[in-house]
């Protein structure tokens, strides 16, 4: 089983790829505003480098935000692209779910990606790792009176602390990522956009 | 020699085309998916809608493109794709699918410049016969272009502020027409009479050209009728401004095929679907005895058709592109003289 993940969402490029559950390629740069340049040239370099070829690729993962707009389309557009023409499997993934992954024995762990003016995009997930919420887009005190509803020990992944709760890096562990979400339903390349979350300004404006 | 063929896209504004060209002159098939009904509410192109728009279609546009031709990309010599100028995340959709398609297939890439391909959108039509003058009109570009030869790109003027097409939009919402006003202008225009003095803009003995004046000089107008009491024509307004605009397009433009003793004129962009500009040039280069070029509709909006008929002459120059293309918003056709 050959899979990649790709994700150009936010500042760092991820190109992983990976046979039979074991990562075989690693590619995690910064290179913010520059997805672009490196993207398809990491891709070829993760097949030449392995000795794989494309047409052996059985299922991608894709990081679809929240996150930069130009950045996530990025990866969308490559990713929907390759499962098109390969007729392969395609799963998108939460762009800060994928930072779950590298922490363990809590009851709820909540990744949370500041934006500006002290709004941020925040998800729950229990302690199976099991979605709660959709992605959402709120203010910190909005975010932070939310998550008085939970009971429990709660780790905030993120890259500031919040006071009281316990805090965790952004940390990215694929091989156990791909291992919780492997089975995720896949879905048409086609049909596949990123999620934005925020409205765009001329929207809002109508 | 075995037959060429170049799958094409264009994504610079707001159409997400695909085509796939054979020999550089023969259309295979060609898709165009045009987002001017999403763009019509926000008067304007909002270029996050665009970017998004083109993220949803893309596929799709190569799908249909595909099937259309009862072709694969397997049966595809190289594929190309516009890379500037243009809108950058509009650009960056179609570059990073075109080199996903070259990756997969192991095609050439060759990056195309946008305006190139306005201008070779004729020859899916007419042989070119050099030296020639392009007169590249859009809603971004107002540009003279001198060519000696096949892909060799002399600028010998341009606007110095707003493109034709802007100032059409511009002079469109002043009177209240809807987006896109260009073609409603040229309908009104035909109905008036020449009857509101404007000034006709950077009447000199240089190439260039300058429209953001026009637009003021309307403003103006309409807003001393206002006071005034008066009613505007609008019939007589469009045909008063677009008799001033066709006035120096045609003025400098043929100066420049005078100057440079050229055999044919080519006219390029999504504003020389305008039949003002077209009839007035047709009659000058009759007068003139020059061949004038102008494509058909369907071809002088954006579409990936005149990408693909660009690229077939790098693709026999051999001017590829690699993987770490980057898109260019601002690239220039050729240097400034």
């Amino acid at each position: 089983m050959i899979c990649l993940f790709l994700d150009t969402s936010l500042d760092n490029l991820l190109v992983y790829l990976l046979k039979d559950g074991k990562v075989i390629y690693e590619k995690n740069i910064q290179s913010l505003r520059d997805h672009s340049s490196h993207l398809v040239p990491s891709i070829k370099e993760a097949f030449d480098t392995t000795n794989i070829s494309l047409k052996d690729l059985d299922k991608i993962f894709v990081g679809n935000g929240p996150g930069s707009f130009t950045g996530t389309r990025i990866g969308i557009t490559v990713a929907k692209v390759l499962a098109y023409s390969l007729n392969i499997d395609i799963v998108p993934i939460s762009s800060i779910q994928k930072f779950i992954y590298s922490v363990c024995g809590y009851d709820y762990y909540v990744p949370v990606l500041e934006d500006r003016k002290d709004m941020l995009y925040f998800s729950i997930f229990d302690k199976n790792k099991k979605r709660l919420i959709d992605d959402t887009y709120a203010s910190r005190d909005e975010f932070l009176d939310y998550l008085k509803k939970y009971d429990g020990k709660i780790v905030i992944i993120s890259d500031s602390d919040y006071e009281n709760y316990d805090n965790h890096k952004k940390e990215v562990d694929v091989v156990n990522m791909i291992n919780y979400i492997k089975d995720d339903k896949s879905v048409n390349p086609h049909s596949l956009k990123p999620n934005y979350i925020k409205k765009i300004e001329a929207e809002s404006k109508l | 020699m075995k037959d060429v063929y170049i799958f094409a896209i264009e994504s610079s504004c707001d159409e997400t085309s695909a085509s796939i060209i054979k020999n550089g002159e023969e259309e295979i098939n060609t898709v165009i998916l045009s987002q001017i009904d999403i763009h019509k509410k926000f008067g304007g192109v909002v270029p996050e809608i665009a970017s998004r728009s083109h993220t949803e279609n893309i596929t799709i546009v190569i799908d249909e493109c595909l099937k259309g031709a009862n072709m694969k990309m397997e049966d595809m010599t190289a594929i190309a794709v516009t890379y500037g100028p243009g809108l950058a995340g509009a650009l960056l959709i179609g570059v990073e699918a075109a080199k996903t398609l070259s990756l997969i297939y192991n095609k050439p890439l060759i990056a195309v410049n946008h305006i190139a391909g306005h201008i070779y959108a004729n020859k899916l039509e007419h042989n070119l016969k050099f030296p020639l003058i392009s007169l590249v009109i859009s809603g971004g570009h107002t540009e003279i272009i001198y060519m000696e030869d096949d892909f060799s790109f002399k600028n010998i003027g341009g606007t110095l502020d707003d493109s034709v097409g802007e100032a059409y939009d511009k002079v469109a919402r002043v009177i209240d027409v809807p987006y896109p006003g260009g073609p409603v202008i040229d309908k009104y225009a035909k109905k008036g009479k020449h009857t509101y003095n404007l000034p006709i803009p950077m009447d000199d003995e240089s190439y260039n050209f300058s429209f953001s004046g026009i637009k003021s000089a309307v403003i103006n107008l309409v807003h001393n009728e206002k006071q005034r009491g008066n009613e505007i024509d609008k019939y007589n307004l469009c045909t008063s401004f677009e008799d001033v605009v066709v006035e120096i397009l045609t003025k400098k433009t043929m100066r420049a095929v005078k100057e440079y003793n050229v055999k044919q004129l080519l006219i390029a962009g999504g504003v020389s679907a305008n039949s003002a500009i077209r009839e007035r040039f047709s009659e000058l280069c009759d007068k003139e005895n020059v061949e004038l070029l102008v494509p058909k509709l369907k071809y002088c909006t954006d579409n990936a058709a005149m990408i693909g008929s660009a690229a077939y002459k790098m693709y026999l120059k051999k001017q590829f592109a690699s993987y770490d293309l980057r898109i260019m918003p601002t690239l220039e056709l050729a240097n400034k003289k």
